[in-house]
């Protein structure tokens, strides 16, 4: 008679303490989130998420996590935040959306066993061909990449380039010029004229520079915010050369930051702004509609790199031997083409040559 | 009716009537506690929503202001009016001023952008807002190229030409909101602001989110209730950190912002769980005080009563050296006190009982003894008055026989009074011719084979009548036919006289094992006593007696009727009974009969009945008594 009470007690008090288990999984994500990095950051933050947005951060009966970190583009906070999930026992990390950042993860990761680092934006060619824990969305720099837009740019009469670039991406700078560089004179150019780091130089100094030189293109390798404002500074103080972006800058951000004076920017791109592809129209009505705003070539990529893991996760509810899973299954359906991992994980897409006109990203046709 | 535990049902009562109102009682104050609670928190939230809605409109008014003094102070020529207003507002930051083409015409700035007149921003939203002719817009938090940051733009026509822009900090917004703190937990900013498409704009607990452009627009909060409108309701929601929160939002008329403000649960409802725990603790000390004390209130009830009940068990069964000793209550020493008393009176009692018993135990034993040699000596008594019984059934033995012997002689005196005097009268006659001489031989050797005949008759006779009194010592196998033609020449001449025809059936004869002489003379008797009484009976018709005799395998039944009338009712069942005659003292003894019985029944081992009954006989009926021996083979 006792324990009936006891227990009727029990139940009442305690029955809303009550929470059920749910099985979680847990995903880091690491990107440069504020300061003028962040553009690129919130990008591949805002495409990734929506992938998982879609489908409510579930998965079959798991719930999914989804933990953001700002690196702010400082290699210590980095580091740190990459050991904090490695100690949360977080088994797979999406990030860093610069290459200088990721170049600081990948070691740490490699340390462990069995956690993965995938990054939607990081490009640079050091990471190719390497069998560790890291996999990427973006195709890397390589000779091959810049073969196709060095051979335009011949073709359109340049032999001289002077080249800005942002010291704090060291690792996809380098890797941008040396393979550029070397394309660009295996095909009849010439080095680069001038080489001034925006980070460490006055507009008025850059400007200096440019002029004292006489080149036929501008190479600015540098984030939207910076290229966007050095191309106006450069315009409105006469320099009427031509200027290519890296890829890097090419988000609809540097257009709004640019107005007219980005008009006539080249890029070299894997990125079609303008596909006509039904899940790239899709993907950028719903990104639209969530964000306000138009999505980037990092959104999409980011997009894409949460559409895989779901697909993987679909399969099978957990993230072991993520990265065997992704290479087995080497071909994803992207948004604008297929995606397909070497062995290493690193893909290969498509480029081709965009320019700047009136406003939008124009895919200059390849004659 | 059912039969309870006391012990159980005070424990039951004590516990679900002390327990059960407790329990209703603290979940209903609980429950209003915690409704009065949430009220209460709501209560707050909306004060603390409408000092910031307040705060945000008097912001963006003071703004507002500060553009309509820059309109009318602005012209191409009083550029100052630019920087002065950076250094007398904290809030702006950044001022632009762009004409219709959308290139900076003037610029001030307290942050060194690399931002210069003459950039194009014709395609930045501030512009393109109000050149599509809106007078004046607030822009979304974005990335400012003019603080490096996020931001806050706001743009408004100055005139036909140009359009300024204040490129806003949120600082101050932020310091305010930051005075709202938890009441629960120091630090815990209760409120932040969203804009209208969930881009974080103020959170004064993470300010990252606002650097991150950290957009809500896909948690749960954002799209069920403020999707939902569900403006100024109290909400349930878990926030950012996975933690459950309670709180309300509203929206910012002016800039459609939407203002939230929370609180943690575990915060708030940290001294209600407390509660709820203290409250639990105690309704379990509560529960457990009331088992306690329902036991030891039974106990103290019981343990008298059990002590008592023991007691009682034990004056049942014989123990009288207990006692109980007093209780704490009153009303129970009463109990105490009343089975002391007849616990005394019991142990008195039994003690007279025991003397008592001790007593007529004695006096059992002493009447045994008594009765023992009563018994002993009516033993003795009976032992002299059986073979006293014995020697007068000797005797009386020996008296029917003489009895009989009387009768015999007389049968005999009367047997031989008729060959006698056929005797007499034949030697008389033959005397007689001998004088006259007409005696011839014939006549001579006829009458003298006569007199031989009758003299061997005589004879025969006198052997008959001592072979009947000579006492058979020994059993014999006779036949039954001899003793019956014995009994018949004995009483020949006595049925002749009395004119008595005798018929004599037998089927067979029978060879019977016994004392040939005392089955004659029981049969004798019956004869006798037929005899007797068709000679007294006045019967016109002929005087029968008849003796018919039939075997079964087992038996030999003789059966012996007259037609002298019967046996009247009323004595034929003392007939066998010693000294029960009809006849007059001198004439009948009344134990032929109980003889004729005794050696049927004793020593022949057979059985003797009589009964009236009817017969015909040559077509006349006949009434009388019927005699039927049944002899053992």
């Amino acid at each position: 008679m006792k324990q009936i009470i006891f227990l009727i007690l029990f139940t009442i008090v305690f029955v809303g303490c009550y929470e059920k288990e749910q099985k979680e999984i847990k995903i880091g994500f690491i990107a440069g989130l504020t300061g003028k990095y962040s553009s690129l950051g919130t990008d591949v933050r805002n495409g990734f998420l929506l992938a998982f947005d879609e489908i409510n951060y579930k998965i079959k009966d798991a719930k999914i996590n989804i933990i953001q970190k700002d690196d702010k583009q400082d290699p210590q906070i980095a580091k740190k935040i990459i050991e904090e999930f490695i100690a949360d026992d977080i088994k797979l990390i999406v990030g860093n959306t610069t290459s200088s950042m990721t170049k600081v993860s990948i070691p740490i990761v490699n340390k462990q066993k069995d956690t993965l680092l995938i990054s939607a934006s990081a490009s640079s060619s050091e990471f190719l061909g390497a069998d560790d824990n890291f996999l990427r969305i973006q195709m890397a720099l390589s000779k091959k990449l810049y073969d196709n837009f060095v051979k335009y740019l011949i073709k359109i009469g340049v032999k001289n380039i002077s080249f800005i670039y942002d010291s704090k991406n060291k690792s996809y700078v380098r890797n941008y010029e040396k393979n550029f560089q070397t394309s660009f004179v295996e095909l009849g150019g010439n080095s680069f004229i001038n080489s001034i780091d925006v980070n460490k130089n006055e507009f008025s100094d850059i400007l200096k520079q440019i002029n004292s030189k006489n080149s036929d293109l501008i190479l600015i390798v540098a984030n939207s915010f910076d290229s966007s404002k050095l191309v106006q500074y450069l315009r409105i103080n006469g320099i009427k050369t031509k200027i290519a972006c890296a890829a890097w800058a090419k988000t609809p951000d540097f257009i709004e930051n640019g107005g007219k004076a980005v008009d006539g920017v080249i890029f070299n791109a894997i990125h079609d702004e303008n596909s006509k592809n039904k899940e790239f129209l899709d993907f950028r009505e719903k990104y639209k509609a969530l964000y306000g705003v138009k999505p980037s070539v990092f959104s999409a990529q980011a997009y894409e790199l949460g559409k895989i893991l779901i697909k993987e996760l679909d399969k099978e509810p957990s993230l072991e031997n993520m990265k065997n899973r992704i290479l087995t299954t080497k071909i994803y359906e992207g948004l604008q083409g297929k995606i397909e991992f070497d062995s290493y994980g690193d893909v290969l897409r498509e480029y081709f040559i965009v320019e700047i006109k009136n406003g939008e990203f124009v895919k200059i046709k390849k004659d | 009716m059912k039969i309870l535990k006391l012990k159980k049902n005070i424990l039951i009562y004590f516990v679900i009537f002390g327990i059960t109102p407790l329990l209703i009682g603290s979940l209903f104050i609980l429950s209003n506690m915690y409704l009065e609670k949430k009220r209460s928190i709501y209560n707050q939230h909306m004060n603390i929503l409408f000092q910031i809605d307040t705060e945000i409109t008097h912001f963006t008014q003071n703004i507002e202001y500060l553009s309509y003094y820059f309109k009318k102070k602005y012209s191409s020529e009083n550029i100052d009016i630019v920087k002065e207003l950076i250094n007398v507002n904290q809030n702006i930051i950044s001022i632009l001023v762009l004409n219709n083409d959308g290139i900076i015409t003037d610029y001030a700035s307290e942050i060194d952008a690399n931002v210069y007149k003459g950039f194009d921003y014709s395609f930045k939203k501030f512009f393109k807002e109000i050149k599509a002719g809106k007078d004046s817009y607030w822009s979304e938090v974005y990335l400012s190229t003019t603080t490096d940051r996020a931001s806050i733009a706001y743009s408004f026509k100055i005139d036909e030409s140009f359009t300024g822009i204040f490129v806003i900090d949120l600082s101050s917004l932020n310091e305010y909101i930051k005075k709202f703190q938890s009441g629960y937990e120091k630090s815990l900013y209760v409120a932040n602001v969203i804009g209208k498409n969930g881009a974080m704009i103020i959170n004064p607990d993470k300010d990252e989110y606002v650097y991150q452009r950290k957009s809500i627009a896909n948690t749960e909060f954002y799209k069920e209730y403020i999707k939902k409108g569900l403006e100024k309701k109290q909400i349930e929601f878990v926030d950012l950190d996975q933690e459950k929160s309670i709180g309300v939002y509203g929206v910012n008329e002016k800039l459609g912002w939407n203002i939230i403000v929370k609180d943690r649960v575990a915060y708030i409802f940290a001294t209600f769980y407390n509660l709820i725990n203290g409250i639990f603790t105690f309704l379990v000390l509560i529960s457990l005080l009331l088992v306690f004390f329902s036991f030891k209130f039974s106990r103290a009830i019981l343990e008298p009563l059990e002590e008592v009940s023991k007691n009682m068990g034990e004056v049942a069964s014989g123990k009288h050296t207990s006692s109980i000793s007093a209780t704490q209550y009153e009303e129970l020493n009463d109990l105490v006190f009343n089975f002391t008393i007849m616990q005394k009176n019991i142990y008195d009692r039994e003690e007279k009982l025991r003397t008592f018993n001790e007593n007529l135990e004695q006096k059992i034993d002493e009447k045994t003894k008594e009765l023992k040699e009563l018994n002993e000596s009516l033993e003795e008594k009976v032992r002299i008055e059986v073979s006293k019984n014995q020697e007068k059934e000797k005797m009386l033995f020996e008296q029917s026989k003489m009895a009989s012997m009387g009768e015999m002689i007389e049968n005999i005196a009367h047997q031989w009074r008729q060959p006698l005097s056929v005797i007499s009268t034949s030697a008389s006659g033959m005397k007689i011719k001998k004088e006259f001489d007409s005696l011839d031989d014939s006549t001579f050797n006829s009458t003298v084979d006569n007199i031989v005949r009758v003299t061997k008759h005589l004879s025969q006779t006198i052997d008959d009548f001592r072979n009947f009194f000579k006492n058979s010592k020994e059993k014999q196998e006779f036949s039954i036919k001899k003793v019956i033609s014995k009994n018949l020449n004995l009483m020949d001449s006595a049925f002749k006289s009395n004119d008595i025809t005798v018929q004599v059936h037998m089927i067979k004869d029978k060879i019977i094992y016994g004392y040939e002489n005392e089955l004659t003379q029981a049969v004798l008797n019956i004869l006798n006593n037929a005899k007797d009484v068709l000679k007294e009976s006045n019967i016109k018709s002929e005087k029968y007696i008849f003796i018919n005799g039939f075997s079964t395998p087992e038996y030999f039944v003789l059966s012996i009727r007259d037609n002298g009338g019967g046996i009247k009712s009323e004595i034929i069942s003392k007939i066998f009974e010693p000294y029960f005659t009809t006849k007059h003292k001198s004439l009948g003894t009344g134990i032929g009969l109980y003889m004729t019985r005794q050696i049927i029944n004793d020593h022949m081992r057979g059985s003797i009945e009589v009964k009236n009954s009817k017969f015909v006989y040559e077509d006349e009926e006949f009434e009388g008594a019927e005699f039927v021996i049944t002899l053992p083979l």
